[in-house]
Protein backbone atom coordinates (compact mmCIF):
# COMPACT_ATOMS: atom_id res chain seq x y z
CA UNK A 1 0.00 0.00 0.00
CA UNK A 2 0.92 3.43 -0.80
CA UNK A 3 1.40 5.61 1.90
CA UNK A 4 -0.19 9.11 1.53
CA UNK A 5 2.78 11.62 0.87
CA UNK A 6 0.83 14.89 0.68
CA UNK A 7 2.49 16.67 3.94
CA UNK A 8 4.52 19.96 2.66
CA UNK A 9 8.26 20.37 2.67
CA UNK A 10 9.44 22.58 5.54
CA UNK A 11 9.86 25.93 4.75
CA UNK A 12 12.83 27.72 4.00
CA UNK A 13 12.63 31.40 4.87
CA UNK A 14 14.82 33.51 2.86
CA UNK A 15 16.80 30.47 1.52
CA UNK A 16 18.25 29.21 4.91
CA UNK A 17 17.37 26.26 7.08
CA UNK A 18 14.78 26.58 10.35
CA UNK A 19 16.58 24.90 12.91
CA UNK A 20 14.73 21.98 14.39
CA UNK A 21 15.27 21.13 18.20
CA UNK A 22 14.74 18.12 19.85
CA UNK A 23 11.34 17.32 22.18
CA UNK A 24 13.92 16.62 24.61
CA UNK A 25 16.61 19.73 24.10
CA UNK A 26 16.20 20.83 27.70
CA UNK A 27 15.63 17.62 29.57
CA UNK A 28 18.98 17.35 31.42
CA UNK A 29 18.76 13.36 31.44
CA UNK A 30 18.43 13.60 27.44
CA UNK A 31 20.74 16.13 26.94
CA UNK A 32 24.04 14.34 26.24
CA UNK A 33 22.30 11.83 24.63
CA UNK A 34 20.65 13.96 21.75
CA UNK A 35 24.16 15.42 21.05
CA UNK A 36 25.72 12.26 20.48
CA UNK A 37 22.15 11.73 18.28
CA UNK A 38 23.39 14.99 16.55
CA UNK A 39 27.24 13.77 15.95
CA UNK A 40 26.15 10.14 14.00
CA UNK A 41 23.42 12.21 12.24
CA UNK A 42 26.03 14.52 10.66
CA UNK A 43 27.73 11.11 9.24
CA UNK A 44 24.67 9.32 8.90
CA UNK A 45 23.81 12.31 6.22
CA UNK A 46 26.82 11.78 4.28
CA UNK A 47 26.38 8.27 4.32
CA UNK A 48 22.90 8.67 2.83
CA UNK A 49 24.07 11.45 0.31
CA UNK A 50 26.35 8.81 -0.90
CA UNK A 51 23.71 5.84 -0.93
CA UNK A 52 21.60 8.09 -2.66
CA UNK A 53 24.34 8.91 -5.56
CA UNK A 54 25.54 5.58 -5.79
CA UNK A 55 21.43 4.32 -6.53
CA UNK A 56 22.55 1.79 -3.64
CA UNK A 57 18.56 1.17 -2.49
CA UNK A 58 19.68 -1.66 0.05
CA UNK A 59 22.07 0.38 2.13
CA UNK A 60 19.78 3.20 1.75
CA UNK A 61 16.81 1.41 3.52
CA UNK A 62 19.04 0.40 6.04
CA UNK A 63 20.06 4.10 6.89
CA UNK A 64 16.48 4.98 6.94
CA UNK A 65 15.16 2.41 8.87
CA UNK A 66 17.50 3.01 11.60
CA UNK A 67 16.14 6.00 12.01
CA UNK A 68 12.44 5.73 11.60
CA UNK A 69 12.58 3.47 14.36
CA UNK A 70 14.58 5.93 17.05
CA UNK A 71 14.15 9.90 15.65
CA UNK A 72 11.70 9.86 17.76
CA UNK A 73 12.92 8.43 20.69
CA UNK A 74 15.41 11.43 20.65
CA UNK A 75 12.77 13.66 20.08
CA UNK A 76 12.77 14.32 16.54
CA UNK A 77 9.42 13.11 15.36
CA UNK A 78 9.30 14.73 11.98
CA UNK A 79 12.98 12.66 11.14
CA UNK A 80 11.31 9.55 11.74
CA UNK A 81 8.69 10.70 9.72
CA UNK A 82 10.68 11.46 6.77
CA UNK A 83 12.63 8.07 7.31
CA UNK A 84 9.77 6.21 7.09
CA UNK A 85 8.79 7.90 4.00
CA UNK A 86 11.79 6.57 2.44
CA UNK A 87 11.33 3.12 3.44
CA UNK A 88 7.91 3.20 2.59
CA UNK A 89 9.07 4.23 -1.24
CA UNK A 90 12.02 1.58 -1.19
CA UNK A 91 9.38 -0.67 -0.44
CA UNK A 92 6.48 0.01 -2.75
CA UNK A 93 9.25 -0.27 -5.46
CA UNK A 94 9.75 -3.67 -4.55
CA UNK A 95 13.79 -2.69 -3.66
CA UNK A 96 13.78 -3.67 -0.02
CA UNK A 97 14.59 -7.57 -0.46
CA UNK A 98 17.28 -9.42 1.33
CA UNK A 99 20.58 -10.39 -0.21
CA UNK A 100 20.38 -14.13 -0.83
CA UNK A 101 23.90 -16.06 -0.43
CA UNK A 102 24.80 -15.77 -4.38
CA UNK A 103 23.25 -12.69 -5.12
CA UNK A 104 25.75 -9.88 -6.46
CA UNK A 105 26.60 -7.45 -3.78
CA UNK A 106 25.48 -4.62 -5.67
CA UNK A 107 22.27 -6.72 -6.75
CA UNK A 108 20.27 -3.56 -4.78
CA UNK A 109 22.25 -0.66 -6.14
CA UNK A 110 21.56 -2.43 -9.68
CA UNK A 111 17.78 -2.87 -9.08
CA UNK A 112 17.31 0.52 -8.53
CA UNK A 113 18.79 1.14 -12.01
CA UNK A 114 16.73 -1.20 -14.02
CA UNK A 115 13.82 -0.39 -12.03
CA UNK A 116 14.32 3.03 -12.54
CA UNK A 117 14.47 2.66 -16.28
CA UNK A 118 10.67 1.78 -16.42
CA UNK A 119 9.38 3.92 -13.38
CA UNK A 120 11.20 6.55 -13.62
CA UNK A 121 8.57 8.93 -11.80
CA UNK A 122 8.80 6.50 -8.77
CA UNK A 123 12.58 6.69 -8.65
CA UNK A 124 12.29 10.41 -8.52
CA UNK A 125 9.69 10.07 -5.91
CA UNK A 126 12.19 8.10 -3.62
CA UNK A 127 15.20 10.88 -4.43
CA UNK A 128 12.41 13.78 -3.44
CA UNK A 129 11.93 11.35 -0.54
CA UNK A 130 15.52 11.26 0.11
CA UNK A 131 16.20 15.01 -0.15
CA UNK A 132 13.21 15.51 2.31
CA UNK A 133 15.04 13.07 4.64
CA UNK A 134 18.36 15.30 4.30
CA UNK A 135 17.16 18.49 4.54
CA UNK A 136 14.99 17.28 7.73
CA UNK A 137 18.47 16.03 9.53
CA UNK A 138 19.94 19.11 8.24
CA UNK A 139 17.64 20.99 10.15
CA UNK A 140 18.12 19.28 13.26
CA UNK A 141 22.13 19.76 12.94
CA UNK A 142 21.58 22.95 12.74
CA UNK A 143 20.07 23.38 15.51
CA UNK A 144 22.70 21.60 17.50
CA UNK A 145 25.23 24.42 16.31
CA UNK A 146 22.84 27.01 17.94
CA UNK A 147 22.40 25.07 20.99
CA UNK A 148 26.60 24.75 21.10
CA UNK B 1 4.13 -24.41 52.75
CA UNK B 2 7.50 -23.13 53.27
CA UNK B 3 10.38 -22.96 50.66
CA UNK B 4 13.71 -23.50 51.00
CA UNK B 5 16.19 -20.44 50.92
CA UNK B 6 17.93 -22.49 48.09
CA UNK B 7 14.94 -23.15 45.91
CA UNK B 8 14.25 -19.20 46.01
CA UNK B 9 17.79 -17.60 45.50
CA UNK B 10 18.18 -18.59 42.23
CA UNK B 11 15.32 -16.52 41.19
CA UNK B 12 14.53 -14.30 43.54
CA UNK B 13 17.33 -12.51 43.62
CA UNK B 14 19.09 -12.05 40.35
CA UNK B 15 18.18 -8.70 38.41
CA UNK B 16 16.22 -9.07 35.47
CA UNK B 17 18.38 -9.59 32.25
CA UNK B 18 17.24 -8.06 29.01
CA UNK B 19 18.94 -8.30 25.84
CA UNK B 20 18.03 -6.17 23.08
CA UNK B 21 19.12 -7.42 19.45
CA UNK B 22 18.74 -4.19 16.92
CA UNK B 23 21.05 -3.78 14.60
CA UNK B 24 20.90 0.32 14.93
CA UNK B 25 23.32 1.29 18.04
CA UNK B 26 21.14 4.66 17.54
CA UNK B 27 18.20 2.64 19.45
CA UNK B 28 20.64 0.88 22.05
CA UNK B 29 21.83 4.46 22.95
CA UNK B 30 18.35 5.18 23.61
CA UNK B 31 17.04 1.93 25.97
CA UNK B 32 19.92 2.50 27.61
CA UNK B 33 19.21 5.91 28.76
CA UNK B 34 15.57 5.61 29.12
CA UNK B 35 15.93 2.06 30.78
CA UNK B 36 18.55 3.34 33.12
CA UNK B 37 16.24 3.98 36.09
CA UNK B 38 14.14 0.62 35.79
CA UNK B 39 15.56 -2.45 37.65
CA UNK B 40 17.24 -4.03 34.55
CA UNK B 41 20.32 -5.40 33.76
CA UNK B 42 20.19 -4.48 29.77
CA UNK B 43 22.83 -6.10 26.94
CA UNK B 44 22.60 -5.44 23.34
CA UNK B 45 23.65 -6.94 20.56
CA UNK B 46 24.04 -5.50 17.15
CA UNK B 47 23.09 -9.06 14.69
CA UNK B 48 20.86 -12.31 14.87
CA UNK B 49 23.66 -14.53 15.28
CA UNK B 50 25.61 -12.62 17.98
CA UNK B 51 22.47 -12.44 19.75
CA UNK B 52 21.60 -15.80 19.39
CA UNK B 53 25.28 -16.54 20.89
CA UNK B 54 24.56 -13.55 23.69
CA UNK B 55 21.18 -15.66 24.52
CA UNK B 56 22.90 -19.00 25.54
CA UNK B 57 25.42 -17.16 27.44
CA UNK B 58 23.48 -14.42 29.48
CA UNK B 59 20.19 -16.05 29.98
CA UNK B 60 18.51 -13.58 29.46
CA UNK B 61 14.83 -12.93 30.95
CA UNK B 62 14.02 -10.63 27.71
CA UNK B 63 14.78 -10.51 24.37
CA UNK B 64 13.93 -6.98 22.47
CA UNK B 65 13.96 -8.46 18.99
CA UNK B 66 13.66 -6.22 15.88
CA UNK B 67 12.71 -8.15 13.00
CA UNK B 68 14.36 -6.52 10.28
CA UNK B 69 18.21 -7.21 10.82
CA UNK B 70 20.87 -7.80 8.54
CA UNK B 71 21.93 -11.14 8.14
CA UNK B 72 19.48 -13.72 9.82
CA UNK B 73 16.10 -11.17 10.12
CA UNK B 74 13.88 -11.67 13.36
CA UNK B 75 12.42 -14.24 12.70
CA UNK B 76 14.75 -16.82 12.11
CA UNK B 77 16.58 -15.59 15.22
CA UNK B 78 12.93 -16.50 17.24
CA UNK B 79 12.91 -19.68 15.72
CA UNK B 80 15.81 -20.65 16.83
CA UNK B 81 15.52 -19.29 20.30
CA UNK B 82 12.21 -21.60 20.35
CA UNK B 83 14.20 -24.68 18.70
CA UNK B 84 16.52 -24.78 21.86
CA UNK B 85 15.60 -26.29 24.79
CA UNK B 86 18.05 -23.45 26.53
CA UNK B 87 16.21 -20.68 25.11
CA UNK B 88 12.73 -21.59 24.43
CA UNK B 89 11.66 -20.64 27.73
CA UNK B 90 13.37 -16.80 27.29
CA UNK B 91 10.51 -14.19 26.63
CA UNK B 92 10.85 -12.31 23.41
CA UNK B 93 9.08 -9.16 22.78
CA UNK B 94 8.93 -7.81 19.10
CA UNK B 95 10.32 -4.39 17.94
CA UNK B 96 9.29 -3.96 14.61
CA UNK B 97 8.41 -0.61 12.39
CA UNK B 98 6.00 -3.10 10.61
CA UNK B 99 2.20 -2.64 10.82
CA UNK B 100 1.43 -5.18 8.93
CA UNK B 101 -0.93 -7.92 10.42
CA UNK B 102 0.00 -10.47 9.02
CA UNK B 103 3.78 -9.64 10.71
CA UNK B 104 2.44 -9.86 13.76
CA UNK B 105 1.00 -12.82 13.58
CA UNK B 106 3.34 -14.60 12.59
CA UNK B 107 5.32 -13.27 15.38
CA UNK B 108 3.09 -14.33 17.66
CA UNK B 109 2.63 -17.93 16.13
CA UNK B 110 6.69 -18.08 16.31
CA UNK B 111 6.11 -17.86 20.09
CA UNK B 112 6.63 -14.20 21.01
CA UNK B 113 4.81 -13.10 23.75
CA UNK B 114 4.70 -9.32 22.65
CA UNK B 115 4.83 -6.97 19.88
CA UNK B 116 5.56 -3.43 19.97
CA UNK B 117 5.86 -0.87 17.14
CA UNK B 118 8.47 1.49 16.17
CA UNK B 119 8.35 4.31 16.35
CA UNK B 120 7.87 3.45 20.32
CA UNK B 121 6.34 4.97 23.35
CA UNK B 122 9.04 4.95 25.89
CA UNK B 123 6.37 4.13 28.98
CA UNK B 124 4.58 1.74 26.86
CA UNK B 125 8.05 0.08 26.38
CA UNK B 126 8.75 -0.02 29.93
CA UNK B 127 4.86 -1.10 30.84
CA UNK B 128 5.69 -4.01 28.46
CA UNK B 129 8.97 -5.07 29.20
CA UNK B 130 7.83 -4.95 32.70
CA UNK B 131 4.85 -7.67 31.87
CA UNK B 132 7.10 -9.75 30.00
CA UNK B 133 9.38 -9.90 33.23
CA UNK B 134 6.94 -11.17 35.57
CA UNK B 135 5.48 -13.55 33.24
CA UNK B 136 8.96 -14.94 32.45
CA UNK B 137 9.93 -15.14 36.37
CA UNK B 138 6.84 -17.04 36.88
CA UNK B 139 7.30 -19.53 34.48
CA UNK B 140 10.57 -19.84 35.87
CA UNK B 141 9.56 -20.55 39.36
CA UNK B 142 6.31 -22.96 38.51
CA UNK B 143 9.74 -24.92 36.40
CA UNK B 144 11.51 -25.09 39.53
CA UNK B 145 8.60 -25.91 41.59
CA UNK B 146 8.36 -29.35 39.36
CA UNK B 147 11.97 -29.78 40.95
CA UNK B 148 10.68 -29.66 44.61
CA UNK B 149 9.35 -32.56 47.14
CA UNK B 150 5.34 -31.53 47.44
CA UNK B 151 5.81 -32.64 51.16
CA UNK B 152 9.01 -30.54 52.32
CA UNK B 153 9.23 -27.92 49.61
CA UNK B 154 13.62 -29.28 49.65
CA UNK B 155 14.46 -30.21 46.23
CA UNK B 156 13.82 -33.60 45.00
CA UNK B 157 16.01 -36.48 44.32
CA UNK B 158 16.09 -35.50 40.37
CA UNK B 159 17.24 -32.37 41.21
CA UNK B 160 19.90 -33.11 43.53
CA UNK B 161 21.40 -35.68 41.37
CA UNK B 162 21.58 -33.06 38.53
CA UNK B 163 23.11 -30.35 40.81
CA UNK B 164 25.37 -32.07 42.81
CA UNK B 165 27.06 -33.27 39.60
CA UNK B 166 27.00 -29.74 38.67
CA UNK B 167 29.04 -29.09 42.07
CA UNK B 168 31.39 -31.42 41.80
CA UNK B 169 32.50 -29.85 38.51
CA UNK B 170 32.48 -26.53 39.39
CA UNK B 171 34.18 -26.95 42.84
CA UNK B 172 37.23 -29.30 41.22
CA UNK B 173 37.36 -26.09 38.57
CA UNK B 174 37.60 -23.48 41.09
CA UNK B 175 39.86 -25.55 43.46
CA UNK B 176 36.57 -25.14 45.97
CA UNK B 177 36.03 -27.30 48.90
CA UNK B 178 32.71 -28.79 48.92
CA UNK B 179 30.86 -31.25 51.13
CA UNK B 180 27.59 -33.66 51.41
CA UNK B 181 26.23 -34.67 54.03
CA UNK B 182 23.50 -37.08 54.12
CA UNK B 183 20.92 -37.30 56.84
CA UNK B 184 18.28 -40.21 57.75
CA UNK B 185 15.96 -40.01 60.73
CA UNK B 186 15.95 -42.89 63.11
CA UNK B 187 13.86 -45.60 63.33
CA UNK B 188 11.40 -43.28 61.42
CA UNK B 189 9.20 -46.54 60.35
CA UNK B 190 8.11 -47.28 63.93
CA UNK B 191 7.00 -43.05 64.30
CA UNK B 192 4.94 -43.43 60.97
CA UNK B 193 3.14 -47.09 62.52
CA UNK B 194 3.15 -45.96 66.24
CA UNK B 195 1.42 -42.49 65.37
CA UNK B 196 0.29 -42.45 62.08
CA UNK B 197 1.18 -41.05 58.58
CA UNK B 198 -0.03 -37.16 59.27
CA UNK B 199 2.01 -37.23 62.50
CA UNK B 200 5.06 -38.80 60.08
CA UNK B 201 4.21 -36.59 57.28
CA UNK B 202 4.79 -33.33 60.23
CA UNK B 203 8.12 -34.86 61.35
CA UNK B 204 9.34 -35.07 58.10
CA UNK B 205 8.55 -31.45 56.90
CA UNK B 206 9.84 -30.33 60.57
CA UNK B 207 13.05 -32.16 60.04
CA UNK B 208 13.48 -30.33 56.59
CA UNK B 209 13.07 -26.92 57.90
CA UNK B 210 16.02 -27.71 60.35
CA UNK B 211 17.90 -28.79 57.34
CA UNK B 212 17.09 -25.91 55.22
CA UNK B 213 17.68 -23.10 57.48
CA UNK B 214 21.08 -22.44 56.83
CA UNK B 215 23.10 -20.08 54.10
CA UNK B 216 21.06 -19.78 51.03
CA UNK B 217 24.26 -21.36 49.24
CA UNK B 218 23.66 -24.81 51.15
CA UNK B 219 21.05 -26.96 48.45
CA UNK B 220 19.14 -29.16 51.01
CA UNK B 221 17.14 -32.16 49.24
CA UNK B 222 14.77 -35.03 49.98
CA UNK B 223 16.44 -38.02 48.92
CA UNK B 224 13.87 -40.19 49.41
CA UNK B 225 11.76 -41.89 52.16
CA UNK B 226 13.11 -40.26 55.23
CA UNK B 227 16.58 -39.60 54.00
CA UNK B 228 17.81 -36.52 53.15
CA UNK B 229 20.66 -34.99 51.49
CA UNK B 230 22.41 -31.86 52.08
CA UNK B 231 25.03 -29.73 49.41
CA UNK B 232 27.31 -27.61 50.82
CA UNK B 233 29.10 -25.67 48.64
CA UNK B 234 32.68 -24.18 49.99
CA UNK B 235 32.83 -25.84 52.99
CA UNK B 236 35.37 -28.16 54.28
CA UNK B 237 34.20 -31.23 55.51
CA UNK B 238 35.53 -29.99 59.18
CA UNK B 239 32.80 -27.17 59.11
CA UNK B 240 30.36 -29.91 57.58
CA UNK B 241 30.21 -32.18 60.41
CA UNK B 242 30.20 -28.97 63.07
CA UNK B 243 26.77 -27.93 60.62
CA UNK B 244 25.64 -31.18 61.03
CA UNK B 245 26.02 -31.76 64.73
CA UNK B 246 23.88 -28.41 65.62
CA UNK B 247 21.43 -30.19 63.37
CA UNK B 248 21.70 -32.88 65.33
CA UNK B 249 21.07 -30.97 68.47
CA UNK B 250 18.26 -29.29 67.17
CA UNK B 251 16.47 -31.76 66.04
CA UNK B 252 16.33 -34.18 68.79
CA UNK B 253 15.67 -31.08 70.81
CA UNK B 254 12.68 -30.29 69.04
CA UNK B 255 9.18 -30.70 71.59
CA UNK B 256 6.45 -32.29 69.31
CA UNK B 257 2.86 -30.75 70.56
CA UNK B 258 0.78 -33.33 70.12
CA UNK B 259 3.25 -36.39 72.09
CA UNK B 260 5.51 -34.32 74.32
CA UNK B 261 7.03 -36.80 75.91
CA UNK B 262 8.74 -38.22 72.66
CA UNK B 263 12.25 -37.42 71.50
CA UNK B 264 13.29 -38.16 67.84
CA UNK B 265 16.74 -38.72 66.41
CA UNK B 266 18.15 -38.37 63.40
CA UNK B 267 22.16 -39.88 62.20
CA UNK B 268 24.56 -38.51 59.78
CA UNK B 269 26.98 -38.82 57.07
CA UNK B 270 29.25 -36.22 56.25
CA UNK B 271 32.02 -36.59 53.48
CA UNK B 272 33.94 -33.87 51.10
CA UNK B 273 35.69 -34.24 47.59
CA UNK B 274 38.99 -34.72 49.48
CA UNK B 275 38.01 -37.91 50.36
CA UNK B 276 37.05 -39.32 46.79
CA UNK B 277 39.80 -39.86 43.93
CA UNK B 278 40.76 -36.52 41.69
CA UNK B 279 38.63 -38.84 39.15
CA UNK B 280 35.63 -39.47 41.17
CA UNK B 281 32.30 -38.38 40.23
CA UNK B 282 29.43 -37.56 42.10
CA UNK B 283 27.90 -40.50 42.54
CA UNK B 284 31.66 -41.93 44.56
CA UNK B 285 30.80 -38.33 46.38
CA UNK B 286 27.84 -39.57 47.40
CA UNK B 287 29.05 -43.45 48.13
CA UNK B 288 31.58 -41.97 50.62
CA UNK B 289 28.94 -39.98 52.36
CA UNK B 290 26.69 -43.15 52.59
CA UNK B 291 29.17 -45.15 54.02
CA UNK B 292 29.74 -42.58 56.92
CA UNK B 293 25.63 -42.81 57.60
CA UNK B 294 25.84 -46.24 57.79
CA UNK B 295 28.82 -45.59 60.30
CA UNK B 296 26.49 -43.41 61.97
CA UNK B 297 23.54 -46.10 62.32
CA UNK B 298 25.74 -48.83 62.97
CA UNK B 299 27.84 -47.29 65.92
CA UNK B 300 24.40 -46.78 67.89
CA UNK B 301 22.07 -43.92 65.86
CA UNK B 302 21.34 -40.57 67.05
CA UNK B 303 25.27 -38.84 65.79
CA UNK B 304 27.36 -37.23 63.10
CA UNK B 305 29.67 -39.67 62.04
CA UNK B 306 32.82 -39.05 59.02
CA UNK B 307 34.44 -41.91 56.88
CA UNK B 308 32.83 -44.65 59.00
CA UNK B 309 33.98 -44.17 61.70
CA UNK B 310 31.46 -41.97 64.13
CA UNK B 311 32.63 -38.91 65.49
CA UNK B 312 33.45 -39.18 69.86
CA UNK B 313 30.33 -38.08 71.33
Amino acid sequence: MREDDSQPAPSHPEGGLTPLRSRFADDPEMRELVLWFLGDLERRVGAIRSALDAHDASRLRMLAHQLSGSAQGYGFEEIGEAARRVESEIRFLGLHRKAQPGDDDKLHGDGLHDDGLQNEVQISTLAERTEDLISVCSRAIEGKRDAA
Amino acid sequence: MNTPASATSDYGVRTPRVLSIDDSELMHRLLRARLQLEQVELHSSTSGEEGLRMALELKPDVILLDIELEGIDGFEVLQRLKEDARTRDIAVIFISASTETMDRVRCLDLGAIDFISKPFDMAELKARLRSAIRVHQLLRMLSQRAQLDGLTALWNRAFFDQRLATEVTQSRRLGHPLSLILTDIDHFKSVNDRFGHPFGDEVLAYFATILSSRRATDIACRYGGEEFAIILPGVTVANAAEIAEEMRKGFEAHAWRRHPDLVLTASFGVADLTMVAPTGTSQDLLARADLALYGAKRSGRNRVSLEGVPLAA
